[in-house]
């Protein structure tokens, strides 16, 4: 058995943002997969604009609540709403309002695709099969590249070429290229480098604070969003807790999360978690 | 020489050649894309029991005007659309049991049916090496037919095949019918395989459909390049196949193999030695 330690840092904020509509409303969610429970009791709302980041060990059911609320998944119990909209019998416009960045991993890494490709993909795929890509389709696409700061030099490279890290950014370039009013982010940070971690989370500010994005993050290791989060959900099949980051700093809440014990020190308006995450 | 070139059975062997580099060109690049290469090698056996399936058919003349090529179209398709159903219910490793379980059953059904009609069992079989040189006027149409078919739904529904081989999760979370463009991929899949089965035969359609478009992707820069240089190695290993049988007494599908292969070698070394 291997002990790790954390160290994270969390600025806690001065001043209440204007929020005035909820982004995502859920109510008694309850997931099933061949009759195992995989959510249950599941309630929370998100306030629109903000950021949320979604923590919990492997297994917790994160991806399982993503996929409900883009409505891949059909949960036995419950609603989720999408800025008031009931997901379930308004799939096609609620996908309208959402841009999606999945898990590395799942991504083909065996064809020659390019950059622009990717990009414009998702963007496309909404139009159907007989359209033709517009100037403006382009011009969002370049956008969308530039805002993840990967230059025009990056237009025509082979994806397969790029560093993970350039690659997930890339990906999340692709789900700006829609425009979408909520941005999803399954695991990013995973196998990619801290210099990257670090062009990432300003990113996700920027969204939030210059174009009104609402940005659900999520992962499994506490230290990364800690200190960008406007709202925390811990997960572990049911909601362990949810709030701002100073609500949701509780040695008791992040014990009965990761099943170990955590400590935090707390200085004025900053506090650290130095947590001992349990790796067997 | 002339004259060797412009008899009617060359002229459909060079038709053919360029009807097989179209639908290799696209659907083997799909196959390479999805990863589900092991679908042609059990289309291909679907085909077999499904040209003795046709036989029999029009030799109790239950339906007196099925073919073998017929039913090896039907048996083909009807393997592509079982194996997108079972994908679509499992998780991704299915495909090969699927596909496995499709193989197995339609090889034992052409036994059965290979052995209830002996004295035409030699067409069935015929199929296994298949010969360019033989081919009719009506293969050739039906060739192109088919061969119509897949380019022009290869090419309308190119994004689509390409977003659900790049990544199914987020195609599905962007609203693409994955399971229809996936299902309608595989069948584009299996019905090339019995264009390509017709003139090369079951035992090298594995090689000519899988081969040119994963030597186009060792050295291409985006899919359609993809689609571009495995229609030239195609294209060229058919002609070099045709030419060197015109002096050799060899059957041109096995030169035309060989030609794949080298070529696959070839653009390995290339990508190897540049990276």
């Amino acid at each position: 058995m291997v002990m790790r330690f954390h160290i994270v840092k969390i600025v806690i904020r001065g001043g209440e943002r204007m929020m005035n509509e909820h982004a995502v409303e859920v109510e008694n969610l309850e997931v099933r997969f061949d009759g195992q429970s995989i959510l249950e009791d599941i309630n929370f709302r998100l306030e629109h604009p903000s950021i949320l980041s979604i923590i919990g060990p492997n297994g917790a059911g994160k991806t399982t609540l993503l996929r409900t609320i883009i409505g891949q998944i059909t949960p036995v119990r419950g609603t989720i709403k999408v800025f008031g909209i009931p997901v379930k019998e308004n799939l096609s416009q609620i996908r309208k309002l959402i841009g999606y960045v999945p898990q590395k991993r799942d991504i083909a890494q065996h064809i020659p695709i390019r950059v622009k490709d990717v990009v414009l993909m998702a963007r496309l795929a909404r139009n159907g099969p007989f359209y033709i890509p517009s100037k403006k389709d382009i011009r969002a696409a370049k956008e969308a590249l530039d805002k993840v700061g990967l230059g025009s030099e990056f237009w025509k490279k082979k994806f397969t070429q790029l560093s993970g890290g350039q690659q997930q950014r890339v990906l999340i370039a692709r789900a700006l290229a829609v425009e979408p009013k909520i941005l999803i982010l399954d695991e990013p940070f995973n196998a990619i480098d801290i210099a990257t971690e670090k062009k990432i989370i300003p990113l996700l500010f920027e969204l939030r604070d210059k174009h009104d994005v609402t940005v659900i993050v999520v992962t499994h290791d506490i230290n990364q969003l800690f200190s960008c989060s406007d709202k925390m959900l811990l997960l572990k099949r049911k909601v362990i807790g949810f709030g701002s980051p100073s609500e949701i700093i509780k040695r008791e809440l992040l014990r009965e999360l990761y099943g170990t014990d955590v400590t935090i020190i707390q200085q004025e308006q900053v506090c650290y978690v130095v947590e001992r995450d349990r790796h067997v | 020489m002339f004259e060797i070139l412009s008899s009617p059975f060359v002229i459909r062997a060079i038709i053919a050649i360029i009807l097989i580099s179209v639908v290799s060109a696209f659907a083997g690049s799909f196959s390479v894309f999805r990863q589900s290469t092991f679908l042609i090698a059990g289309v291909a056996h679907a085909a077999l029991g499904g040209a003795a399936f046709g036989i029999l058919l029009a030799l109790y003349s239950i339906v007196p005007f099925m073919d073998p090529l017929t039913g090896a179209l039907i048996f083909a398709v009807l393997t592509g659309v079982f194996v997108g159903y079972v994908t679509q219910k499992g998780p991704r490793e299915k495909i090969d049991i699927a596909i496995g379980g499709a193989f197995a059953m339609s090889m034992s059904l052409a036994v059965i049916f290979v052995s209830m009609i002996r004295e035409y069992a030699t067409v069935a079989w015929g199929l296994l090496l298949g010969d360019i040189l033989l081919l009719s006027n009506t293969d050739i149409l039906y060739l192109l037919v088919m061969s119509i078919v897949i380019t022009f739904v290869s090419i309308l529904l190119f994004r689509e095949f390409l977003f659900i081989s790049f990544d199914m999760e987020t195609a599905s979370a962007y609203g693409v019918r994955v399971n229809l463009y996936n299902m309608i991929m595989l069948v584009i899949i299996s019905i090339a395989v019995v264009v390509v089965l017709k003139g090369v035969g079951a035992i090298l359609v594995y090689a000519l459909l899988t081969i040119p478009p994963a030597a186009a992707n060792e050295i291409a820069d985006s899919p359609s390049q993809v689609v571009t240089y495995a229609f030239a190695i195609s294209l060229f290993s058919g002609f070099v196949g045709l030419a060197i049988s015109f002096f050799v007494d060899v059957a041109p599908s096995g030169i035309t193999g060989l030609v794949v292969t080298i070529i696959y070698v070839i653009t390995v070394i290339l990508r190897h030695g540049s990276t």
